[in-house]
């Protein structure tokens, strides 16, 4: 007995040791971030920090590409939490708003700064993060391959414009020109393309990719709760929904898997992202693929010369389909949306707190940080404050994604105010796991009603 | 012998404070969260009954993950230790390369889990459909990890491919330990093989077998490592099993009381059905 109660006390002694020590944070801002693209030219431009300002600066990104919050989660648990943070929209400022991990800037000068949205992440008229960049998404084509296919600008402008059955007639006419059949109506000129220069590899119109369940899961199903919701704020309050646009979401996803090389069978579940855009897109093997403008990264490293080229068209809907028909159409306009906001840990010190905000605004008005957003992040930026000059190496599809939002043809990214995980793993992952392969109406219709019984109950 | 008693405590503490500070505080801690509605940063309710373990009796996805669970441990038993059992009577032939294979077959424990499943990844996404099938065009081949019940299968291969070879050195033991003069008493009556395996190996092996189906028994149960990498829950979440989709319920979806409450609940159905195993395993067993 005595034995055991001795070794018992010399443990407890251990352990009390160890974790009495107190120490001071020895940094002045402790970035945690997610977006692990930006890691390394994040890295360098702390070390510009650090030298202009003799600040210290410690910055961790997340380079995995899996979701962020798990790690985020466990360094909020430490003492010596990160100072500032990324914010992926609605749901998760809500998370973090609940255990009071997100500083008020609502009266902070810098965010009167930020041109998109109304500033930033905000609740109840609170100000809660800045955004990094903006981003969008639809579908990307390379400019030659549709001049060499014989269309002016104007024919190009018109399907950017014009409506989702517009752009159908000019996918099936694409279709049957790959096929070697003769086009009528109003392609018929495509008839004296050639399949050669930039559309030697062409096997199909549209690429697309079965096994990124997030492209047709998160991206794709924003288009039809756009319009039943509109903004990310009833998004998020809303404890059930309807899907009313369930049948405009089958259209535009039939539209994709139909005039893919593919169609639905479990080939094409073997397409991943980097498949679609570095060999469909980047090879030159499709005119259209539905991506953001972050593909352009993948699409430049295979082709240079086509990245140089790219511009979006928007992924559309049609206005009435079975017998449900969308009061106000907007088959011209592309999802814009924040995807990471710049938060401030509200639980560290008002000093911390401080040094957190002068660094984030140190970021988007110096020489040096407005560099580095523009050329080596490869941002869209979402303040105001940067001449032209600032963005004249600004790559193709960010110049596009920044014309729509100038011309306000700009919708908002309302999956973002989704319940966690709901549009990946409860619509996504089971249209993979069925429709995507199979084609058959009672699959689709069977992942709509699983999807909407499961937001039901992840609201609860 | 007194310096031992003295020196008692500093040579337990290492270890015993590493399994308190991993194990026994973690463990408690889960308790408590369970009852509450925990949200990884912080808690949002301090108190909420029961309500955890409800929902996580009452999930679809719960009892499907669970329901898998069960079918695959069920398989994994039988073919870890049928596969085992067969490769420990190999190799304790005499054969002069007997050595090598031991050492070769115990390699895929040694791999981690999850490495184990990339590889493995490897073997069904681009040898077995990309280049077998190209060159047999037999639909066997194709779609192991896509189609439904190919991946089920696919994730029992790797298991099983893990976890034979530990148990096979547990029956190679076992098996050495059976006295000389049996079998070549056995012999001299002129007995088979069979059934000089049906009547001397496998009951005097009686006790290994105890500890090979509960290993097994606990180790499928808790699988996790080779889940994530080969097929992490797909295709859709049809090979999602327990430890997986609890994992997935904290991280993904946020909900860790919940989480915490389907872990406890996954202890405690382990622990029923391992003690159960063991208790009825040794009634079995035979003293030499």
């Amino acid at each position: 007995m005595k034995r055991i109660i001795t070794t018992f006390l010399v443990i407890a002694l251990i352990i009390i040791s160890l974790t009495a020590c107190e120490k001071k944070p020895d940094y002045d801002v402790y970035i945690w971030q997610s977006k692990g693209e930006m890691a390394d030219a994040l890295e360098e431009l702390v070390d510009n920090y650090e030298n202009e300002t003799g600040k210290k600066v410690k910055v961790i990104s997340n380079r995995a590409s899996e979701d962020h919050m798990g790690p985020l989660r466990a360094e909020m648990n430490k003492r010596d939490m990160p100072t500032v943070y990324s914010i992926q929209g609605q749901r998760e400022l809500e998370e973090w708003l609940g255990g009071g991990f997100v500083a008020d800037l609502t009266d902070w000068s810098f965010a009167d700064e930020v041109a998109f949205g109304k500033g930033g992440i905000s609740r109840d008229g609170k100000l809660y993060g800045v955004p990094y960049n903006i981003e969008g998404y639809g579908f990307i084509y390379d400019e030659k391959m549709l001049t060499e296919l014989g269309l002016t600008e104007l024919d190009i402008k018109s399907l950017r414009d014009g409506s989702f059955e517009e752009f159908e007639e000019f996918v099936v006419s694409v279709d049957q020109w790959i096929n070697g059949q003769d086009v009528s109506g109003k392609w018929a000129k495509i008839n004296e393309a050639k399949k050669e220069g930039e559309l030697e590899n062409v096997d199909s119109v549209i690429g697309f990719p079965g096994k990124a369940a997030w492209v047709y899961g998160d991206h794709l199903v924003n288009i039809p709760f756009v319009y039943e919701f509109g903004t990310q704020d009833k998004a998020l309050v809303a404890e059930t929904i309807d899907f009313t646009y369930a049948n405009q979401y089958k259209a535009i996803l039939d539209l994709q898997i139909n005039f893919s090389k593919e169609g639905f069978s479990n080939d094409l579940l073997q397409n991943d992202y980097d498949e679609q855009a570095k060999i469909k897109f980047g090879g030159g093997e499709v005119f259209f693929i539905q991506q953001g403008n972050w593909a352009y990264g993948e699409i430049n490293d295979v082709n240079p010369d086509k990245a140089m080229r790219l511009s979006f068209i928007p992924l559309k809907v049609p206005t009435t389909a079975g017998d449900v028909t969308i009061p106000e159409n907007h088959p011209d306009s592309m999802p814009v949306f924040a995807p990471n906001y710049w938060a401030v840990n509200g639980k560290v010190s008002s000093d911390l707190q401080e040094e957190a905000k002068a660094f984030i605004e140190w970021m988007y008005t110096s020489d040096i940080g407005k560099d580095f957003v523009v050329n080596k992040f490869n941002f869209i930026p979402a303040v105001k404050g940067f001449e032209s000059s600032d963005l004249s190496s600004m790559y193709s599809l960010g110049l596009s994604v920044m014309d729509y939002v100038e011309r306000e043809k700009a919708l908002d990214g309302v999956f973002m105010a989704m319940p966690g995980g709901w549009s990946m793993n409860e619509l996504g992952n089971v249209l993979q796991g069925s429709y995507i392969t199979s084609g058959k109406q009672e699959d689709f219709e069977a992942a709509i009603d699983h999807s909407i019984q499961k937001w039901e109950e992840l609201r609860k | 012998m007194k310096q031992l008693r003295r020196s008692f405590p500093f040579f337990v503490a290492p270890a015993l404070i590493s399994y308190i500070l991993v194990v026994i505080i973690p463990f408690m801690m889960g308790i408590i969260y369970s009852f509450t509605d925990w949200k990884g940063a912080y808690v949002a309710e301090w108190w909420v009954g029961l309500k955890n373990y409800r929902i996580a009796l009452s999930g679809a996805e719960f009892l499907y993950s669970l329901k898998l669970t069960l079918l695959f441990t069920i398989s994994n038993v039988i073919l870890v230790n049928i596969l085992a059992f067969t490769l420990a009577l190999l190799v304790t032939r005499g054969f002069k390369a007997s050595n090598l294979f031991r050492t070769t077959f115990f390699l895929p424990n040694v791999i981690g889990g999850l490495i184990l499943g990339y590889i493995w990844k490897f073997v069904f996404d681009v040898i077995f459909d990309k280049m077998i099938y190209n060159l047999t065009f037999m639909e066997f081949f194709r779609y192991w990890l896509q189609d439904e019940r190919k991946a089920f299968w696919a994730l029992v291969i790797v298991a099983t491919w893990q976890m034979a070879g530990y148990m096979m050195i547990i029956y190679i033991a076992a098996i050495q330990n059976i006295p000389e003069e049996l079998l070549e008493a056995a012999d001299v009556d002129g007995a088979s093989f069979l059934s000089k395996l049906v009547h001397i190996i496998i009951p005097l092996v009686a006790q290994a077998f105890t500890i090979t189906i509960f290993l097994t028994l606990s180790n499928s149960f808790k699988l996790l490592d080779p889940n994530i990498s080969l097929t992490n829950g797909g295709p859709g979440r049809r090979t999602e099993l327990l430890a997986l989709h609890i994992f997935k319920t904290g991280q993904e979806y946020g909900r860790y009381g919940l989480a915490q409450a389907q872990a406890i609940i996954f202890f405690f159905m382990i622990a029923v059905v391992t003690l159960a195993q063991v208790y009825f395993s040794k009634g079995k067993e035979i003293e030499s």
